[in-house]
């Protein structure tokens, strides 16, 4: 895995903005249950942290058990920036909250009875939504980009979520295209425009941020745009343990995007705060996920 | 009587543990007896100890990378006294390089930051509003060491970080292409776009330069070959490794920066090797 700090920083201000709120709930806390309370956050193709992440791991428990009553050996968190030992992870340790994508709720709902409780919102917008884009008159559409190279941080996530969410199960993604996985997306845009790859897939907010770099925005063109979608970013492992612990949470984290100092962090990321959901809510998002509707 | 002193002696152990564990920018050393006493020498006594301006190019002599730790030590406390002394630029400056130079090799972390805070107290008095090359490189290093720390905190502090590295690139032959160098890292490591600085082609132009037109400086190859793995070209990274290893010598750069960059090094070619 190469370096992929973009996707790294969402997720250490994800935990920045959720946490500290949470050490200062009054009430039950997680010291109070019986058993230990995991914390995994799952960014495939994120990047190699090494001694880094571990130490930003550290830091955010040792705050966690310094600022509450949490002692600090109920409390355990760690980072993935691969499905598999982040499954392996969650399997080992089912009081466990996640932060992870739509994607990773799809891919794992069953196995590990998620339970959506958030989306990411971002200047007023609770939705995801992809877009294929290639060089300006290379190709038309998405016909055109068979058997052709696409490149994009989008790529990392579960291949049945690109298939069926991201291209409606027009296409199956791993035979349509070779696929050329990047962590680093800008890079992968200027490398389509030197006609190293044919196509890139961005998320929405990379797609926005791509207008402010106008010279290279004039050179690109959209030729796929994948339906809006619930913008998923945390979730739980059902148990009674995270069941116990859940609403301390989730008010924590709302609480925390409405003060001045998280809510100025939230913005240098383009992302407004964090809107708690009902898990009926993502009903229609699955029955189209596996299919069933 | 005997009690009395038993009582005075435990408190005085507890005395000298409190100070060992408390935050001190004094590194608690203990002199060997071998070679020179570089913790306790009196600094006073010194026949220039009242002229600042020569105490400051004393310690630009000794702060050497290839210098030994006490000798770092010694630089930077006698800086220090020259520097409380004048606010010259050349005396800021000289404080500056010290600390900087002792904060990177210091492994206690909290001793670590407060040293290299005075670095950058002393690279502001230099001039960094003034947009001084060279007391925004120092800045900038010494603002490194102490981002290092931070974690997630630091992020909100990488733009700063950047802009004084660009200041610093006018003069970019500093520190065999020092600027070069770490806005390239800088570059490489940040958070990427869109939501940071992070920029690959940017890095590897900056690092191509520095590996190219400064090619004495191990560092500069070994942050260039990363930016290349970085990039999938690990063939042209094996290749710049190779320069990195016939350049980090031992005679040339001491033992720490030896065997932290021949480690670096190793640790690229396993990488490259996996690839």
């Amino acid at each position: 895995m190469t370096h992929k700090k973009n996707c790294f920083i969402t997720i250490w201000m994800f935990l920045l903005l959720v946490f500290p709120g949470f050490f200062h709930q009054n009430g039950a806390s997680v010291s109070a249950a019986a058993e230990k309370i995991h914390f995994a956050i799952v960014f495939p193709g994120g990047p190699d942290t090494g001694p880094e992440g571990d130490k930003i791991i550290t830091q955010f428990l040792d705050i966690l058990t310094r600022q509450t009553k949490i002692k600090r050996a109920d409390v355990a968190g760690q980072y993935f920036n691969d499905i598999a030992p982040a499954r392996a992870y969650i399997q080992k340790n089912r009081n466990c909250f996640i932060m992870g994508s739509i994607g990773f709720y799809l891919a794992n709902r069953t196995t590990y009875n998620l339970v959506p409780l958030s989306l990411v919102t971002s200047e007023g917008k609770r939705t995801e939504q992809y877009y294929l884009i290639v060089k300006k008159g290379s190709y038309k559409s998405l016909a055109d980009l068979k058997g052709k190279k696409i490149s994009g941080n989008v790529l990392y996530e579960d291949a049945k979520f690109i298939n069926n969410m991201v291209f409606e199960n027009k296409i199956n993604v791993g035979s349509y295209f070779v696929m050329q996985p990047t962590a680093r997306p800008l890079s992968a845009v200027r490398k389509m425009n030197t006609g190293t790859v044919d196509a890139v897939l961005l998320t929405g907010m990379q797609y926005e941020a791509l207008k402010q770099i106008p010279t290279t925005f004039q050179k690109i063109e959209v030729v796929y745009k994948s339906p809006e979608m619930p913008r998923l970013g945390f979730m739980m492992a059902e148990t009674p343990a995270t069941r116990g612990v859940k609403d301390e949470i989730l008010g924590a984290m709302v609480k925390m995007t409405s003060l001045e100092e998280g809510k100025k962090v939230c913005n240098n990321f383009g992302i407004s705060g964090f809107e708690n959901i009902q898990p009926e809510t993502l009903n229609e998002t699955i029955a189209k996920y596996t299919g069933s509707n | 009587m005997r009690r009395s002193r038993n009582i005075l002696a435990a408190i005085s152990v507890l005395a000298l543990v409190l100070t060992a564990c408390g935050k001190s920018a004094a590194p608690i050393r203990v002199y060997s007896g071998l070679g020179p006493n570089w913790y306790n020498a009196d600094l006073s006594t010194l026949p220039f100890a009242d002229d600042p301006g020569a105490m400051a190019e004393v310690a630009l002599i000794l702060s050497q990378r290839n210098a030994v730790e006490g000798q770092k030590y010694y630089a930077f406390k006698l800086a220090e006294m020259a520097f409380a002394r004048s606010d010259e630029r050349r005396i800021a400056l000289a404080y500056s390089r010290a600390a900087y130079l002792l904060a990177e090799i210091e492994p206690d972390e909290d001793r670590m930051v407060e040293i290299a805070e005075k670095g950058l107290a002393a690279a502001e008095k230099a001039g960094t509003a003034n947009k001084d090359p060279e007391a925004n490189f120092y800045y900038a290093l010494n603002l490194g060491l102490v981002l290092k720390t931070k974690g997630l905190f630091a992020l909100g502090r990488l733009p700063k970080l950047q802009e004084t590295l660009k200041i610093a690139m006018e003069k970019p032959e500093q520190d065999m292409g020092g600027p070069l160098r770490v806005l390239g890292m800088l570059y490489l490591s940040a958070p990427e776009w869109p939501q940071g600085i992070g920029d690959l082609e940017k890095s590897l132009e900056l690092l191509e330069q520095a590996s190219t037109n400064y090619p004495a400086h191990p560092q500069n190859h070994i942050f260039y070959a990363k930016a290349l793995i970085e990039d999938d070209d690990p063939e042209s990274a094996s290749a710049v490794l190779q320069k990195a290893e016939k350049s980090a010598v031992e005679e040339i750069w001491g033992a720490y920066y030896f065997r932290q960059w021949n480690e670096e090094i190793k640790a690229l070619q396993r990488k490259i090797q996996k690839q």
